[in-house]
């Protein structure tokens, strides 16, 4: 086996659930210089069926999006057995983010806007 | 003996003794009055000397009852349904129904009348003695009603309903009431026991009755003490005791009622035993024990081998401490000291304990000398206690001594008083039991009217009179009587009956004459010893009832006995009234100088009182008048003196309705409560007076005076006129006013809507008035409302509250509801004022407001956040490269981006404190550890200044939100950074100062003026710089950082010289102890 399959093979998977597009750019560029494989939903809707094809190593959830929110979806995926391991870190700009990732059950959070280092940093901790 | 016979053929009746002393007036007449006229008992009233009690006889307790009353003379004769009352300051005595009074004797000794008086009640009335115990303080009456118990009578003490506790409950404490009740349930019972009476049928007797077997029988079981075999008469005394008490009149209504009242059992038990006992009773037996029994016990004794001495049925203790006493007083002073050890028993535990205390009271020295008061007790409050000395040589434990033996190896035994309750066959059980615990030639000692019966073979007599034996070396229990006749007319041991059937051969005779004379000789002797049987059976007979005899007159020996100390405590008594006597003179005297004194304080006060006073006689002339009455109406006495009032100054007072209500007060004794006459009076003008005039019968002839009180009320009229007026301006204002309003009473009635309240409500004032607003206050708010207004109410503190109210169209509308109390002159609140504000607008914009900029925030943060991401990705892109120009570039755009992100936070923050929605998530944290994360993250982003710390609070924890004061530090470590672009170092100290925190930052930079420094605090202050552009912010950091410490109940606060430098300090309250 080369040392570049290896590689490939053990990239983590980062799911970005952001309706902010300039925002969920701007994530997938960061995440792709730190060597994540990365994949963006718009929106909460089907988030169930997309978690369990897709299998993240962690979710990067915002709270505001239309239709389901952010609070929403954590308790969907946190109540199912097949993807409440998943780690959830609410990256949000609402004032209060971290009573609203504690109140739905979150693993983390983030509050928006952040410094480059730490948000890689942040991910780096869910993914030992 | 002559007595009681006479009052048996006598008509008898209760005769109920009620002894009273301080307090006990009220209890009295309260059961007076509840004793109907028809009682059939004769009530005798015996107060104690008491100044509270004297008014006792005073005529107001004579009408309280019914029944006649009497105060008793000496040798009155008492009839039933009437009640004499005795003198104070005397001794009463009853015999055959006649009161004897004699006065009291000596001054500065015990006075106690009433234990005198029930002394003799039970003397000569017995079972018809009834004593009753009221309120009052001391002992007297304790002893009066133990001896009534002790005669069949039957004994009351008024229960906590007293007013002075000591008297009934020291006679409750001595075991010998029989009802313990309040004076009215006292009367009840009395009634009670006066009907059981004279349905007559008290006389069934229970002896030989089966039932009473079964009673015992239960009793046995239940308390392990047989009485069953207790002299029959004692027992059937004592059961129809406890029926009379309990207003039962057959034995088998009391086996039914013992059957289903536990407590009766207990009752019964108690009663059965009689603990009557004194220090050294008997003198002569103790002279006897001193000169023959003690020296006895001593002589040739090692002090290894102590004297043990046992006294069954020792009841409170005094004979076993007596023999401690006189142990000590011949022993004691020997150098060999010969060791005593004295075990006494009793079958009742309250004895044993109280015997075990050692505590008795005062009267022991009718029998105790005073040298050996000295010598063996010591004073304690209400009597004397056994010295230890003396306790040491005493044991004392519960056990019937007719069951067993409780101490073997005795050297004396000492059963006084005891056997005399038993019956024939108990009594020798008891008696071979005592002597089984004694030492060969060991002594017993019995009651001076006992004797041993059948078991005299066991000891000998040392002093038969004094009752004093010792046992017999080899005397055993079965040797009777009938075996010592048997050898001493020569025959065999065999029983005697069966000699009498078979006369035995004759053996180895040859002479006939001789054999005849044998024969003869024979038969005598068979006649002899059937002679000889015949005694003994007889001598059998007549010992048992000589027996009998003995103990009955024992009994009555016990009881004259109790009557003799009784009548020696009467006797000392008696010398004390005399000098009472003399003190009563006295004290009369002393109260006709109050009577005077109190006539001329009258006089003065009628003088002095502004309202004027007119006495009338019965023609409604004017017998006399105050001062205040001549000034107010300008007259003179000689004008007025015995003129009929309306001729008085011109016929002013001539008004036809004065006239006819002063005229029915005489006619029809009726009073005149203020009448208001308004009259235009020709001396004083038009005038209105408030009038009040009282019908007063004096002197023997009850002469009829009119008494009119006049007060001039005009002013008064005035002001409650204006007062009327200035209400109906403030009613018409309070309808006038858009805003809802009401008033309410000082209890928080409301008693005043205006009618927006109605409006707005669309109910009815009688709905809501009171406490009916609560319905229209909004589910959620109800609680809290009524909550607070009732605080207001309690308190006086004005009202305040923001809560929904319900509009008629059912929609709840937020109102600030607010009320202030009004005072009278003496600060009572009188009235509160309220309004109601509707606020839901207000309310409403609020929630816009905050809800506005919690969106805006969120808005201008999401761009933000991307522009600031860019920069990061661009910036470490250049970080790879060389080019130094795009870092610095990028360097200032982020700190541009940040200033807008402290911008952002602030505005909402400011948004928060000002909805009141600043909260605070607090943890224990360590100060100088959040100081020092602080200052290190300062420092990268400083390139001019030097961070200083200065700790001097180690390790203290505080309970703070660690974000926000984070927030504060690093507000107040940036502000000194920029307003000090000319220093080159800002210090951080911290220390404890008063359970206090402070944390302060000084600079060196351009400081703050005097003027300039309160408004530091304020919203939109900023210090004026010279570089105008390192100022950035909209200069709400410190107002933030004000309102954070505040939450955190600190302070905040700023010294300053301008040109020199500032230092912001604040401080937190430390809730927590150092680590």
């Amino acid at each position: 086996m080369n040392k570049q399959s290896l590689r490939s093979k053990e990239l983590k998977k980062i799911l970005v659930v952001d309706d902010d597009q300039g925002i969920a750019n701007v994530m997938q560029i960061m995440l792709d210089s730190a060597g994540y494989e990365v994949n963006i939903l718009t929106s909460g809707k089907g988030i169930q069926r997309k978690v369990l094809e897709y299998l993240p190593d962690v979710i990067l959830l915002d709270i505001w999006m239309p239709g389901i929110d952010g609070k929403q979806v954590t308790r969907l995926l946190k109540e199912n057995n097949k993807t409440k391991h998943i780690p959830i870190i609410v990256i949000s700009a609402l004032n209060d983010t971290e009573e609203i990732a504690k109140t739905a059950g979150a693993n983390d959070f983030l509050a928006k806007p952040f410094e480059m280092d730490r948000f890689l940093l942040k991910i780096k901790e869910h993914l030992k | 003996m002559k007595i009681k016979q006479q009052v048996k053929h006598n008509s008898t009746f209760p005769i109920v003794g009620i002894g009273a002393s301080a307090g006990g007036l009220k209890a009295f007449t309260q059961l007076l009055e509840a004793i109907p006229p028809d009682i059939d008992m004769a009530f005798v009233l015996v107060q104690h000397l008491d100044p509270t009690t004297k008014s006792l006889l005073s005529e107001t307790l004579a009408r309280t009852t019914p029944l006649p009353f009497i105060k008793v003379i000496d040798g009155i004769k008492i009839t039933k349904n009437h009640v004499y009352v005795m003198p104070s300051e005397s001794y009463m005595t009853i015999v055959n129904h006649t009161l004897h009074l004699t006065p009291r004797k000596k001054r500065n000794s015990i006075h106690k009348p009433i234990d005198a008086f029930f002394q003799s009640l039970a003397k000569h009335h017995g079972k018809d003695a009834i004593g009753v115990l009221l309120s009052g303080m001391g002992n007297d009456g304790t002893e009066g009603l133990r001896t009534i118990k002790e005669s069949g009578g039957r004994t009351f003490a008024q229960d906590d309903s007293a007013q002075f506790k000591n008297m009934p409950q020291s006679a409750i404490d001595s075991g010998s009431v029989d009802f313990i009740l309040s004076s009215l349930e006292i009367a009840h019972t009395l009634f009670q026991i006066s009907r059981e009476i004279t349905s007559g049928n008290h006389k069934s007797k229970p002896e030989g009755d089966p039932t009473i077997d079964a009673i015992l029988a239960i009793l046995h079981a239940d308390s392990g003490m047989d009485f069953r075999q207790y002299k029959q008469t004692t027992v059937n005394r004592r059961i129809q005791r406890r029926m009379l008490l309990n207003h039962i009149k057959t034995v088998k209504d009391y086996a039914e009622f013992f059957n289903n009242n536990p407590k009766e059992a207990e009752a019964l038990q108690k009663d059965m035993l009689i603990h009557v006992t004194s220090f050294f009773r008997e003198p002569e037996q103790f002279e006897a024990l001193k000169t023959l029994v003690f020296p006895a016990l001593a002589k040739g004794r090692s002090s290894k081998k102590p004297i043990n001495v046992w006294i069954p049925g020792c009841a409170t203790g005094e004979e076993a401490y007596s023999f401690a006493i006189l142990f000590k007083e011949l022993f004691g002073k020997k150098t060999h000291r010969i060791p005593v050890k004295i075990f006494a028993t009793d079958i009742a535990k309250d004895v044993i304990a109280q015997a075990k205390r050692g505590v008795y009271e005062e009267d022991i020295t009718k029998h105790v000398s005073p040298i050996r008061i000295r010598q063996f007790f010591t004073k304690v409050t209400g009597g004397y206690k056994v010295k230890k000395s003396i306790r040491d040589m005493c044991e004392f434990a519960v056990a019937d001594v007719t069951q067993k033996p409780s101490q073997l190896d005795n050297d004396l035994v000492s059963c006084r008083n005891l056997l005399i309750y038993l019956g024939d066959s108990l009594q020798q059980k008891t008696l071979f039991i005592l002597s089984s615990t004694l030492k060969p030639g060991g002594f017993l000692l019995l009651g001076k009217s006992e004797g041993l019966g059948a078991s005299a073979k066991l000891f000998s007599p040392l002093d038969s009179k004094q009752k004093t034996y010792s046992k017999n070396a080899s005397t055993s229990a079965t040797h009777d009587l009938r075996k010592t006749i048997n050898t001493q007319v020569g025959m065999s041991t065999t029983p005697l009956s069966t000699h009498t059937a078979t006369i035995p051969q004759p053996v180895d005779f040859n002479n006939t004459a001789r054999q005849q004379k044998i024969i003869k000789l024979k038969e005598a002797v068979t006649l002899t010893q059937e002679y000889a049987n015949e005694i003994i059976s007889e001598l059998d007979t007549m010992n048992e009832e000589l027996q009998s005899a003995n103990e009955e007159l024992t009994i009555s020996n016990e009881e004259l006995q109790t009557t003799n100390e009784e009548l020696e405590t009467l006797e000392e008594e008696l010398q004390t009234a005399n000098e009472e006597m003399t003190t009563l003179n006295d004290e009369l005297q002393a109260r006709n100088e109050e009577v005077t004194r109190a006539l001329d304080y009258a006089d003065a006060i009628i003088k002095t009182v502004p309202e004027s006073l007119v006495v009338l006689d019965s023609n409604l002339r004017v017998k006399s008048a105050n001062e205040s009455f001549y000034k107010i109406f300008n007259v003179k006495p000689k004008d007025t003196a015995d003129r009929v009032i309306y001729d008085l100054g011109n016929k002013q007072w001539d008004i036809p309705k004065l006239r006819t209500l002063l005229e029915k007060i005489i006619t029809q004794k009726n009073t005149l409560e203020d009448f208001v006459v308004e009259h235009d009076f020709e001396t004083i003008g038009q005038r209105t007076m408030l009038l009040n005039a009282r019908l007063l019968l004096q002197g023997p002839n009850k002469n009829p005076l009119i008494l009119l009180f006049m007060v001039d009320i005009t002013e008064q009229k005035k002001g409650e006129e204006a007062l009327k007026q200035s209400e109906k301006r403030l009613r018409f204002m309070a309808e006038s006013m858009p805003q809802k309003i009401f008033t309410a009473d000082s209890k928080g009635n409301i008693d005043y809507f205006n009618p927006v309240w109605m409006e707005y409500t669309g109910l009815l004032f009688e709905q809501i008035r009171d406490w009916g607003w609560a319905q229209v206050i909004h589910p959620n708010d109800v609680k809290e409302n009524i909550r607070v207004w009732k605080h207001s109410i309690d308190t006086g503190e004005p009202f305040e509250l923001e809560h929904r109210f319900r509009r008629a169209d059912g929609q709840y509308h937020w109102h600030l509801s607010r009320a202030l109390p009004m005072r009278d002159a003496k600060g009572n609140i009188i009235k509160w004022f309220g309004s109601n504000t509707d606020i839901d607008d207000q309310k409403a914009a609020v929630e816009q407001k905050d809800e506005f900029i919690s969106i805006a925030s969120h808005e201008l943060k999401t761009p933000v956040t991307t522009i600031k991401g860019y920069a990061d990705i661009l910036a470490k892109l250049f970080q790879n490269t060389n080019q130094v120009q795009p870092l610095n570039y990028l360097s200032k755009m982020d700190f541009q981006i940040n200033r807008l992100i402290s911008l952002v936070n602030e505005l909402l923050d400011v948004s928060r404190i000002q909805s009141g929605k600043l909260q605070l998530d607090k943890d224990v944290i360590l100060i100088d550890e959040i100081v020092k994360d602080v200052i290190e993250d300062m420092q990268h982003t400083s390139e001019t200044h030097q961070i200083i710390f200065e700790n001097n609070a180690n390790n203290h924890q505080i309970l703070v939100d660690k974000y926000r004061i984070t927030q504060v530090l690093i507000n107040l470590i940036s502000n000194a950074i920029k307003y000090s672009p000319e220093s080159d170092k800002v210090i951080i100290k911290i220390s404890i100062n008063n359970k206090n925190l402070i944390v302060s930052v000084k600079d060196f930079g351009i400081g703050i003026s005097k003027r300039d420094q309160p408004k530091v605090f304020d919203r939109f202050f900023q210090a004026k710089t010279r570089i105008r552009e390192s100022a950035f912010g909209l200069g709400l950091g410190l107002y933030i950082s004000s309102e954070i410490i505040k939450a955190h109940e600190g302070k905040i606060w700023i010294e300053s010289v301008k040109g020199e430098g500032s230092t912001f300090s604040f401080s937190l309250p430390l809730s927590l102890p150092r680590r």
